[in-house]
């Protein structure tokens, strides 16, 4: 049973902003609502007033604008998986988004929707970090974007404030050369939460290297290791530096879903494996 | 009729229905005036129940009927009679229903349970087993002397102890003296759930005079209407038990659950029809599960693989209640060795009582679990004395001729354990485990395991079949065994054609079980469904085919000897052209002149369980087994020597199941029943916080296999027919589930060395194992 | 309180619904469409499946007023009268049928699939059906089942 609330779908962002400004108690944005209903199941979140975002124009957006990929906040995973766009040069973004739940569930859920539950293993935060991706935040008050490694400040908490509304993504064209692979670590080949997910992506031309971490800290890892692989060095040193920086920035805990020595474990062994797959050994 | 009917892959009964979403399960079931229930669950593993304040929750407008323990001095169970309605005094696991409610919606009856308000002191739980069997271990049944029991059962008042089943046989001291070897060893592996696709759900209706009509998700509607009878002290013929469509049950709907519970709402409502429904997570929380085991062996083995001395200990996690978990620790402790010949043999086997959900039947009823230990146990005895898992398992492996521990002689009517494994052995190439071909740090391990069960029962277990002829020649067949998935009813259909020539498609299985109209079945479980309904089916056939001829012999103007049934008509042997067909007898002969004779044609058979005898409570020794289905896993896997990350690449299972009444569903029981194994086997477990609260408790967090998951798998059948069982055939509902961990652990073994003991066997557990052979 | 307007198998409903109620509740409860279950209540069993504007959603976390405007096909529009869908053929065919609880939101993501894959591979079938759950049947024949129905589509359109 969910508690008892009103249920708003405006039109428009202006309508959005009205009500968040005018209800009392809690307010929830509705996009899939597939994390939504099932914390108001569990009783976890009782929100008073749930605004349905799906209306608004804009939010169902997927499209280049100059060198950037706008992903609007009422796209779902599968439209990710599908899109030609996505596939051509943001191929990592669909292959994390295939790691997201169910296929009917990737029907509703939302890649937004996905990083505003901000789960300390949502699927789509490594990918669209190594990425580079800004969070585009809108409220009645001023319109800001976030860098995406910014915006998880803990378990389930972000840097949204509760006037404020994810209006979309932006996520930065790397040039043709870009390569990205998402790997994780699951109980099931079927649908799973993250035990370690590991991205990485390498630009060679642009000199770009970064690896980001989910389910191994309260909020996703990113690092740029760009300076560390394209300095000076072998590719085996170079290979011990980036595994290194990932061991320290990396904190697991022990859930039903794996333990902290074999998270650590598995986030060396994803980023080797990713690495070995960008580059191969040897090359510098 | 042309066509052989026994073998067949005849269409599966009520597909149709299933198919269009027609079939309608107690979900899908509403009755005029229905109310709802909903109930109070406790927070803690072991607490004092200091007060229950259900003033808000009474004055809630809406709600009909508020309920607390003390209103419900009854306990119910089956073997044990143990359990509470609602807990009474104290709360022995977390999820524990303390108090119920039922309201004119859901959301009334959700509200009014918030409002209901608990007091509890904590008290000290017990989460381990070993723990549990400690001398000042906290009770969880401090008058467990006073309760209850089947007399087969023996539960240690001032103990956590519900029974202890003793197996004795030879002299193990004398035997481990001679051998060459002692291995021992420890084996855990945690509760599991069924996760039946429907949830525990229940309406029921309560009548003036004391009377009550039931429909409920049940496996077993007689044993629900005998244990609600005994329970609640109604009479049994005033229980009216409606059982429609079952959405699963793998054991977990067998025996009683939520009945008794909204029966008492039903009655303290006026009357009105109360419906329960569990959500997944109350059922995950306040259902039963299978029980989680610690295993003790030593091996005592000589030189050239013969095992010359067993001891065995199982200490099972039965959680806050035994009702049944009683009956898995015997049953299970009569298998105890395995399919295997062993002269000396100490086994003990204990139901233990700990402040988690409390445990009950799961398909393969205890297999599972020990068969988990012995079969690990076999591959580490055979490392350790370097012989092949293959010969050690051939060299110890029951024969006719062989011995069981509990005395019983196995004879040319047994199954064939040995062609069971020679099978698998072949069908994965087991003597070939080269990696060659793998990628560095791959290696690819193989594994073998045998399993063996027999339906686990009362000695006096019965069974009955009806038939009756309707208008048009077609019969229907009623029996109160349930169909809830394993394609029992369309064998039986097979029978009753096979018997009485006729096509399959006329004969009706009544399909919606009811005790006022059906004849009796003890328990829908334990795979002797096909064999026992079978039999009893045969013997109805049979009584209605002597019918139709004894009415026909009048008219035909011959004796019944020289009758015969043939393509649904009733013929002189002699001269086949003479006949009189099904549909002209089914509700009398009638004349040209208009006389009649006969009259509508109903037909009885029954059946029970022959020959077996309680067990010498201790020695152990007796007959505890209709009937022994063997079988055994072959399973390739290719395994990470660094990260303990593995693929299984292909099983391949074979049982022993005397005769196939219908191939294809034999072989959706072993696809369905390897899966299932594969869940236990490689992700499911129940995991506990340190103070007993349930982790794993919604899908997200409880993993179950996918269709993704599935390996690739080869069913073999193997037919040596059973002397008693209808058309030879024996039971194969469970087995394909058991020693499926086992294989795998074994197999992972072969691969890379690791002595894995702890289920389920996942990554974690194997990298830790690399790690400490570092 | 809303009132909303949406077709269920190619029929016009317009109801009042409650802001928090659910689409699968209002589909059983209220409609009497008791093909689609709830077997967990979460999104992650697949027995409410159901196909809303051609896409296959658990209808049991969407809420009904979310449904307007749209078109929800169930499993009790894939026959008519005696005539069944080549999928509900199939799955009798493949014996891919055991208790039936999960039955009917296996099917409704198998033509959900199969609308917009006629040729799917294993691994297509894996992505689309994972998130239905079936304790019975292991999914062998449940997967020989959609390569069947694929097969008897295309059998029809050729």
């Amino acid at each position: 049973m969910l508690n008892k609330f009103e249920y708003y779908k405006p039109e428009s962002l202006e309508k959005i902003f009205d009500i968040l400004e005018n209800k009392e108690g809690e307010t929830a944005l509705l996009a899939g609502g597939t994390d939504l209903f099932v914390d108001m199941k569990h009783k976890t979140r009782k929100p008073d007033t749930i605004i349905d975002i799906k209306n608004i124009e804009d939010f169902s957006e997927i499209e280049e604008r100059d060198q950037e990929l706008f992903i609007g906040a009422a796209i779902t995973c599968n439209e990710i998986i599908e899109s030609e766009l996505v596939n051509k040069d943001y191929k990592i973004l669909a292959d994390s988004a295939l790691e997201v739940a169910a296929h009917q569930v990737r029907n509703r859920a939302t890649v937004v929707g996905n990083l505003c539950t901000t789960s300390p293993g949502a699927d789509m935060f490594p990918g669209l970090l190594v990425l580079k991706t800004k969070v585009v935040i809108v409220s009645k008050e001023e319109n800001r974007q976030v860098p995406l490694e910014q915006f998880a400040t803990g378990v389930k908490q972000n840097v949204l404030k509760d006037n404020e509304i994810v209006k979309g993504l932006l996520v930065k064209k790397h040039v043709a050369d870009g390569k990205g692979v998402y790997l994780k670590k699951r109980r099931t080949k079927g649908p799973d939460l993250s035990g370690v997910g590991v991205a990485g992506y390498i630009s060679e031309e642009e000199e770009y290297l970064a690896f980001a971490l989910g389910a191994v800290a309260p909020t996703p890892v990113y690092l740029d290791l760009s300076e560390i692989f394209f300095g000076e060095g072998n590719f085996t040193d170079k290979q011990e530096k980036i595994l290194k920086e990932v061991k320290e920035n990396i904190n697991p805990i022990d859930d039903v879903r794996s333990t902290k020595k074999y998270r650590i474990k598995m986030s060396q062994v994803y980023t080797r494996r990713i690495l070995s797959r960008l580059w191969k050994a040897g090359d510098k | 009729m042309t066509e052989e009917m026994i073998g067949k892959s005849v269409k599966r009964i009520k597909a149709l229905e299933k198919v269009t979403g027609n079939a309608k399960f107690v979900h899908d079931i509403e009755i005029q005036g229905m109310l709802h229930a909903k109930m109070k669950l406790s927070p803690h593993a072991h607490a004092k129940i200091v007060n229950i304040d259900t003033t808000k929750a009474k004055s809630l407008p809406g709600v009909w009927a508020v309920l607390t323990g003390k209103e419900l001095p009854y306990k119910v169970g089956l073997y044990l009679v143990d359990k509470d309605i609602l807990a009474v005094n104290k709360v022995r696991y977390q999820g524990e229903p303390v108090a119920a409610v039922a309201a004119e919606t859901k959301e009334i009856a959700e509200k009014a349970v918030e409002l209901i308000e608990v007091e509890y002191k904590k008290l000290d739980a017990v989460l381990d087993v070993q723990k549990a069997v400690e001398e000042d271990a906290p009770l969880v049944h401090e008058n467990l002397g006073e309760l209850e029991s089947a007399p087969v059962f023996f539960p240690k008042p001032g103990t956590n102890i519900a029974h202890h089943t003793k197996i004795r046989k030879g002299d193990t001291e004398k035997g481990f003296a001679k051998a060459d070897h002692i291995i021992e060893n420890e084996f855990t592996l945690p509760m599991v759930d069924h996760t039946a696709m429907e949830t525990h759900t229940s309406i029921a209706e309560w009548k003036p005079g004391r009377k009550v009509k039931i429909w409920t998700s049940a496996q077993s509607p007689f044993a629900v209407r005998n244990l609600l009878a005994n329970g609640l002290h109604l009479n049994h013929e005033d229980i009216e038990v409606i059982v429609p469509y079952v959405g699963g049950g793998f054991g977990g709907k067998a025996g009683i659950h939520f009945e008794p519970l909204v029966t008492c709402l039903s009655r303290a409502a006026d009357g009105r029809p109360v419906k329960i429904v569990m959500s997944r997570e109350e059922e995950f929380n306040s259902v039963p599960v299978r029980q989680g085991l610690y295993s003790r062996l030593k091996t005592g083995v000589n030189d050239d693989g013969e095992i010359v001395a067993q001891e065995t200990e199982f200490l099972w996690d039965s959680g806050a209640n035994a009702d049944y978990g009683v009956n898995v620790t015997r049953a299970a402790a009569t298998a105890g060795v395995g399919p295997y010949e062993i002269k000396n043999v100490k086994l003990d086997s204990k139901t233990v009582y700990t402040n988690k959900i409390f445990g009950t039947a799961y398909r393969g009823f205890g297999h599972l679990e020990i068969l988990w230990a012995i079969e690990r146990q076999m591959d580490l005895v055979a490392k350790e004395i370097g012989i092949s898992p293959y010969d050690i398992r051939m060299k110890n492996g029951l024969d006719v001729g062989s011995v069981t521990i509990t005395g019983e002689h196995i004879g040319e009517s047994h199954g064939r354990v040995k062609e069971c494994l020679r099978e698998v052995a072949k069908e994965i190439d087991f003597e070939n485990r080269d990696s060659d071909d793998l990628p560095e740090g791959k290696k690819r391990g193989k594994g073998v395991a045998t399993l063996h069960k027999a339906p686990a029962m009362p000695t006096n277990t019965g069974t009955a079949a009806f038939l009756k002829f309707n208008e048009n020649g077609t019969l229907n067949l009623t029996v109160s065994l349930t169909d809830y998935g394993q394609g029992t009813y369309t064998a039986l259909a097979q029978i009753v054609a096979d018997q009485l020539d006729m096509p399959v498609d006329k004969v009706n299985v009544v399909w919606e079980n009811n005790t006022e109209t059906e004849p009796y079945d003890w328990q829908t479980v334990a795979s002797k469904g096909l064999f026992m309904s079978g039999n009893a089916v045969i013997k109805a056939s049979q009584d209605m085919a002597q019918q139709l001829k004894e009415v026909a012999s009048e008219p035909l103007r011959c004796s019944v000897e020289d009758l015969v049934i043939e393509d649904e008509k009733v013929k002189v042997r002699h001269h086949l052209d003479k006949y009189i067909s099904f549909k002209e007898l089914a509700m009398g002969y009638t004349y040209e002149n208009g006389n009649a004779i006969g009259g509508p044609l109903v037909a009885r058979g029954n059946y029970i369980a022959q020959g077996l005898t309680n067990l010498d409570p201790e020695t152990g020794q007796g007959l505890p087994a209709l009937d022994w289905t063997y079988g055994a896993h072959g399973v390739e896997v290719i395994v990470d020597e660094d990260t303990g990350e593995f693929e299984v690449v292909k099983i391949a299972s074979a049982f022993d199941v005397g005769k196939a009444i219908n191939k294809e569903n034999v072989i959706g029981q072993i696809q369905g029943g390897v899966i299932q194994g594969y869940g236990s086997a490689v992700m499911e477990g129940y995991q506990f916080s340190e103070d007993g609260r349930l982790l794993t408790n919604t899908f997200t967090d409880y993993k179950v296999p996918s269709i993704a998951d599935i390996p690739e798998l080869k069913p073999i059948i193997v037919e040596n027919a059973q002397e008693d069982g209808p058309y030879g055939a024996r039971g194969v509902a469970e087995h394909p589930m058991l020693s499926i961990p086992s294989v795998i652990g074994n197999a992972v073994q072969d691969a890379i060395g690791v002595k894995i003991k702890e289920m389920p066997v996942i990554p974690e557990k194997i990298f830790e194992l690399i790690e400490a052979n570092k | 309180m809303k009132t909303i307007n949406f077709t269920v198998n190619g029929r016009n409903y317009k109801l009042d619904v409650k802001d928090n109620e659910i689409l699968l509740d209002v589909l059983r409860e209220k409609l009497h469409f008791t093909g689609a279950k709830e077997g967990c209540g979460e999104g992650e069993c697949g027995a409410c499946t159901v196909i809303m504007d051609g896409k296959a959603v658990t209808s049991c976390i969407i809420l009904a007023v979310e449904a307007d405007g749209s078109d929800i096909e169930t499993i009790e529009g894939q026959s008519v009268g005696e005539e069944i869908s080549d999928i509900q053929e199939a799955f009798i065919e493949e014996n891919a049928i055991q208790c039936g609880f999960c039955t009917p939101g296996m099917v409704m993501s198998t033509k959900a699939l199969l609308d917009r894959n006629p040729d799917p591979s294993d691994e297509d079938i894996d992505i689309a059906l994972s998130g239905n759950i079936c304790r019975c049947t292991g999914y062998y024949s449940i997967r020989n089942a959609v390569k069947r129905a694929a097969e008897k589509k295309g059998g029809s359109q050729s």
